[in-house]
């Protein structure tokens, strides 16, 4: 998850007709440590991700091949990922996959990372947001039959994204330029034997631990006056590196909430994604036999009315193999719905439908209602009207869940 | 302290000062007259636009000599990771001469770096 706090609501709702389900479940890490737009993705508490039909997953493969969270690596760079890849190799010095394994990569996020500047993603963020799902599972069984998936997710517009954002990227750079303005008052250049580095602009030339290293060489025999003098240079060094230090805290702390209040701001603001994925099964772990398994598209897109409001849509399709029989059969969803109120409660109106290859189209109408309970718990309700697939005969639907959504708050530090 | 030499008879040295991960920050930029703590050149800016980030040092090349150029760089990391990056560098005629950067990661709000080198010309 992003360092900036947001609840994340990305579980799958539990719809199971007249009987109300309850689901808890924790949220943790969820995203970011790769893709740039987490910033944006993860800081997201949208009104879209409320609904799962109408959602993009996160993660396109590992919807089509289910992993647990321990067995997903995040390689926040190329090398990351090539150690990642080195812990597997067996004991002969060959390649052995674990039983489960998934990747989620940004590719040109990670390619450029270090020399791309902010103007350069602004330019073109949909490209520097693109993320990869990559994941193989081996069944338990004796036959050890194996699923691969790869898919790809683009999140063409992320209002949500700091990055991208004029008014968020101004503040946070004018937040830095009054942290650079205490540097400046260093009072003369850095020594011969300092290196580059990170500093504090409290005090960056780290007067105060030479005074203090000075004072401790001091021999007893050393002049009072010189003691004295070096006693009075530290106090003043002090002195000043707890002022600016005072200053930076302030300033991170202004950072800090404007963190905080970030998601609440961006909740509702317009975004269109994209996601794609396949995946194929083989007989066994060697990959005999391999078949085509599922095709999924994914598209969903929401737009900001007002302040309060958004209007969100969606569509996914899949085309996927029987386990059973074998035939191929291809099903539609399509979404839509109006969700309204701020942050922390959110009413929803929500319209969709289904349609399967040899099945009866399916409807729903739902309306409900998501609120904060405490810090990192919300809880989500929802009420409607749908039809059973099989039958056509009308049915209510309720749904109740608790979410847990830990943020990764990050300590009131005063900076480096 | 990183040394960069550069040729006194050729034109004017240029200092260019870039961050990585797409971050937004700010820095102070200082050119330091050879062994004095005086000022010679001060600029800020900022890395919402990268086009005005690249600084023409002031006078004849040969004037540089033993001057230190410094950058102090502050950014706000906007991933998880706390991924930051930033560079100093420095170029004559379009040819890079020396890049002093510093990258890494941060649980911090704000990284506050500091990157400098002696210009030093070549005989």
């Amino acid at each position: 998850m992003s360092r900036w706090t947001s609840p994340s609501l990305r579980a799958a709702a539990c719809r199971a007709g007249v009987t109300a389900c309850l689901t808890f479940a924790a949220t943790l890490s969820l995203r970011a440590q790769d893709a740039p737009a987490l910033a944006g993705n993860a800081l997201r508490n949208r009104a879209a991700e409320l609904s799962t039909q109408l959602a993009v997953p996160p993660s396109p493969a590992f919807a089509l091949v289910s992993l647990e969270e321990s067995a997903i690596l995040r390689p926040t760079s190329f090398q990351q990922f090539a150690t990642s890849l080195s812990s597997f190799a067996g004991a002969g010095g060959g390649f052995a996959l674990p039983r489960a394994v998934g990747v989620e990569l940004a590719p040109i996020f990670l390619a450029r990372g270090k020399a791309l500047s902010l103007d350069q993603y602004r330019a073109h963020p949909a490209r520097y947001r693109l993320r990869l799902s990559g994941a193989i599972k081996r069944s338990d069984d004796a036959t050890g039959s194996t699923a691969a998936a790869l898919g790809l997710r683009l999140s063409l517009i992320d209002e949500t994204d700091p990055r991208t954002h004029p008014d968020a990227a101004r503040f946070l750079t004018s937040l830095a330029e009054k942290i650079v303005a205490i540097c400046r008052r260093v009072d003369g250049p850095p020594s011969d034997d300092a290196e580059p580095g990170a500093v504090s602009c409290a005090d960056p030339r780290g007067r105060v631990a030479s005074l203090t290293a000075q004072l401790s060489a001091l021999r007893a025999s050393a002049p009072d006056s010189l003691r004295q003098g070096l006693e009075r240079q530290l106090d003043a060094a002090r002195a000043r590196a707890e002022r600016n230090q005072r200053e930076i805290d302030a300033i991170n702390g202004t950072l800090e909430r404007f963190k905080q209040e970030w998601p609440g701001n961006a909740w509702n603001r317009n975004a269109l994604d994209v996601a794609v994925a396949a995946s194929a099964v083989s007989r066994d772990s060697l990959g005999s036999d391999p078949r085509f398994d599922v095709l999924a598209m994914w598209l969903s897109g929401a737009r900001r009315w007002g302040e309060w409001g958004q209007l969100v849509g969606g569509v996914s399709a899949r085309s996927a193999r029987d386990s059973l029989g074998g035939d191929r059969h291809a099903g539609v969803s399509l979404g839509g719905g109006l969700f309204f109120g701020a942050n922390r409660i959110k009413g929803f109106l929500q319209l969709s439908a289904t349609a399967q290859q040899k099945r009866k189209p399916q409807g729903e109408l739902t309306g409900g209602s998501e609120f904060y309970l405490l810090p990192g718990v919300w809880a989500q309700a929802s009420l409607g009207w749908g039809q059973e697939a099989v039958t056509g005969h009308g049915r209510l639907v309720t749904h109740f869940a608790l979410r847990t959504a830990f943020p990764q708050l990050l300590p009131s530090r005063g900076g480096s | 302290m990183q040394v960069i030499r550069f040729d006194r008879q050729q034109g004017a040295l240029r200092v260019e000062v870039r961050a990585g991960w797409a971050n937004p920050g700010a820095y102070d930029l200082i050119l330091w007259e050879a062994d004095s703590n005086a000022r010679v050149m001060e600029e800020a800016g900022n890395f919402l636009n990268s086009a005005d980030d690249s600084y023409t040092l002031p006078g004849p090349a040969s004037a540089h000599d033993g001057r230190i150029v410094e950058a102090f760089v502050t950014i706000t990391p906007v991933d998880e990771q706390g991924r930051y990056s930033a560079s100093l560098r420095i170029s004559q005629g379009g040819e890079v001469l020396g890049d002093v950067s510093v990258s890494g990661e941060s649980a911090e709000h704000t990284v506050m770096l500091d990157l400098f080198a002696r210009l030093e010309a070549t005989p």
